[in-house]
């Protein structure tokens, strides 16, 4: 069982991990899965559950677009997601704020250990 | 349909059926997971592979809804007092119906419903303008159905989910 501190953390950048990946990429839903997984060394490892919630907050706020794939050669039909301009926007905002997030907290913390 | 797509089918039926959601977000979840679906397939997974890594329908549905609180019913205790005031409407009409129908039954067993009686209220012409006139409106009738229609719409409306 993973400790609840570690499971916020995760809770809280899954959003801005989502849109940066669907930024990246029209991807679709399982793919986005296995990026996470890999991307991570396996320690995110998410459901399909947790994930949809995330693509509909993302789409109901105008940042991506979902639409249908055309089935090509051994491919079939697939719910695809793209990002908007606003999308992009976004994902670059948002990267901003976690980098001078995380500099601030690893500054904090290392001032705080030094002797 | 090969015996597999049936198989399917009846799989994702069975998860979708289990939805605690709004038609709407139940469509959108339900193009997600025929799409995951679909994918697994062409990662080249076969079918029993698929199930057990999402679930029996029950275990998978209920993962859904977990997950999904945010988008699933809100479900008011208030929709009960609308049940309860549509019920009891319902069952006035009826219990006034069947009364009706016990009457004409056994107290005018020889006439044939309402339009035997019309005949003869007709045959004493200012009665019959009088009872024609008293009951052009039937209240009771209209109030019956706003209380069975207010009752029915506020269940359904008190069953809004979260989230728009």
């Amino acid at each position: 069982m993973e400790d609840r501190f570690a499971q916020q953390l995760k809770k809280g950048v899954l959003e801005m991990l989502v849109l940066s990946l669907i930024c990246d990429r029209p991807t679709y839903g399982y793919e986005m899965l296995n990026r996470l997984k890999d991307g991570s060394e396996g320690s995110l490892v998410l459901k399909e559950g947790t994930l949809y919630p995330i693509l509909y907050r993302l789409e109901d706020d105008g940042l991506i677009l979902a639409r249908w794939s055309q089935g090509q050669g051994r491919t079939a039909t697939k719910k695809i997601y793209e990002a908007t301009e606003a999308g992009r926007k976004e994902n670059s905002r948002r990267q901003t704020v976690w980098k001078d997030f995380t500099k601030t907290v690893e500054d904090f913390i290392e001032g705080e250990t030094k002797p | 349909m090969t015996d597999a797509e049936r198989k399917m089918k009846r799989y994702v039926n069975a998860v979708e059926r289990r939805l605690n959601m709004p038609w709407k977000v139940r469509a959108r979840v339900m193009s997600d997971f025929l799409s995951a679906i679909t994918a697994r397939r062409e990662a080249g997974q076969s079918d029993a592979q698929i199930f057990e890594e999402l679930g029996e329908p029950k275990k998978a549905a209920a993962e859904l809804n977990e997950q999904m609180k945010e988008f699933t019913y809100r479900k008011s205790p208030w929709r009960f007092a609308f049940l309860g005031l549509a019920a009891v409407a319902a069952l006035w009409i009826a219990v006034k119906k069947l009364i009706e129908v016990g009457i004409s039954l056994f107290f005018y067993p020889m006439e044939n419903g309402a339009g035997s009686v019309g005949i003869i209220g007709g045959a004493d012409g200012p009665t019959a303008i009088f009872v024609t006139a008293k009951t052009g409106i039937n209240w009771e009738a209209v109030v019956l159905s706003l209380l069975l229609a207010v009752g029915i719409l506020g269940f359904l409306r008190l069953r809004k989910c979260k989230k728009k």
